[in-house]
């Protein structure tokens, strides 16, 4: 009985640090960029993310469907069809 | 007979392990997606809808991420407890708390961040969303292991044959993708459940032999 007492303490516990955490946005210092606007830890500009995904085309098309709002995805989409 | 006779801590810890799958399935599948305005599920994510600009990112993360994490963690202690499996199968429960913590960290690192900028927040997120199958995996083995020498429970060798490599291969194409996948929704979330229906079969299982020793 009482280890479920404690394993249900613990449960609430994190539950409500993620509840604290997601309305505070405790962790936005997180947010920064790393580098500059690119995709990701691929490429950190456009001109570099137009060279790297023209032999990496599978690794930019996933991190583009897992990051759809990325600006340069929209750019790179366009000049997919343009071409 | 005293109020600790009576309580069966197990029933409890093996329960959890049942509600992982109706609850990623009923939420992730049908209510999330349903509440989040415009929100296409054949070809987004499920990291999208806890993500910083989801309106729903609180709900998603706490109920969502947080809690099946959370299941899955209490299960696992259930299964390290469990006086009906032997030794590999109790240490399968390490790899699947391992699995369980990464899946609840996935709630406080949320998804693809504001205008898709490479954050620490994001990678941290990445990496947990996509590797808590590395555990589970190993988990499963460990079961397999279990299974083929515990004969109460050996008709699970079955769905683990037919599911496993299936969800495997899923969960290493969504974690190392080699090209475009197509209906990403789609497939994330099939990629997510096979495992969960496995744990799912080993915790009614549990449950079932736990009910029969000790009936209410």
């Amino acid at each position: 009985m009482r280890i479920g007492i404690v394993i249900l303490f613990i449960a609430i516990l994190l539950l409500g640090f993620t509840l604290i955490v997601n309305l505070t946005n405790a962790f936005s210092f997180l947010d920064k960029p790393l580098i500059g606007k690119g995709l990701g830890p691929l490429c950190s500009s456009l001109s570099d993310c137009e060279d790297f995904c023209l032999n990496n085309m599978g690794r930019c098309n996933s991190y583009c469907q897992t990051n759809p709002s990325n600006k340069i995805c929209e750019l790179l989409t366009l000049k997919d069809f343009q071409n | 007979m005293s109020l600790n006779n009576k309580f069966n801590l197990d029933k409890y810890l093996l329960l959890a392990g049942i509600f992982t799958l109706p609850l990623f399935v009923i939420l992730f599948w049908i209510i999330f997606p349903l509440i989040y305005p415009g929100y296409n599920i054949i070809t987004t994510g499920v990291s999208y809808l806890g993500g910083s600009q989801s309106p729903i990112k609180t709900l998603v993360n706490v109920l969502g991420f947080g809690l099946w994490g959370v299941l899955t963690m209490i299960f696992s202690y259930g299964v390290l407890r469990s006086k009906f499996l032997t030794i590999s199968g109790k240490i399968a429960g390490i790899p699947l708390i391992l699995g369980g913590f990464m899946i609840y960290l996935v709630s406080l690192f949320q998804g693809p961040s504001k205008e898709g900028l490479y954050t620490l927040a994001g990678e941290l997120h990445i990496f947990f969303a996509n590797y808590p199958f590395i555990p589970i995996t190993i988990a499963v083995f460990l079961f397999l292991f279990e299974f083929a020498i515990n004969k109460k429970f050996r008709w699970l060798i079955l769905p683990i044959i037919i599911l496993g490599p299936i969800s495997l291969y899923l969960s290493y194409q969504r974690a190392f993708p080699s090209g475009k996948i197509p209906y990403f929704g789609i497939f994330q979330r099939a990629s997510l459940t096979l495992p969960f229906i496995i744990i799912m079969l080993i915790a009614i299982s549990l449950y079932k032999s736990n009910k029969k020793v000790y009936p209410e």
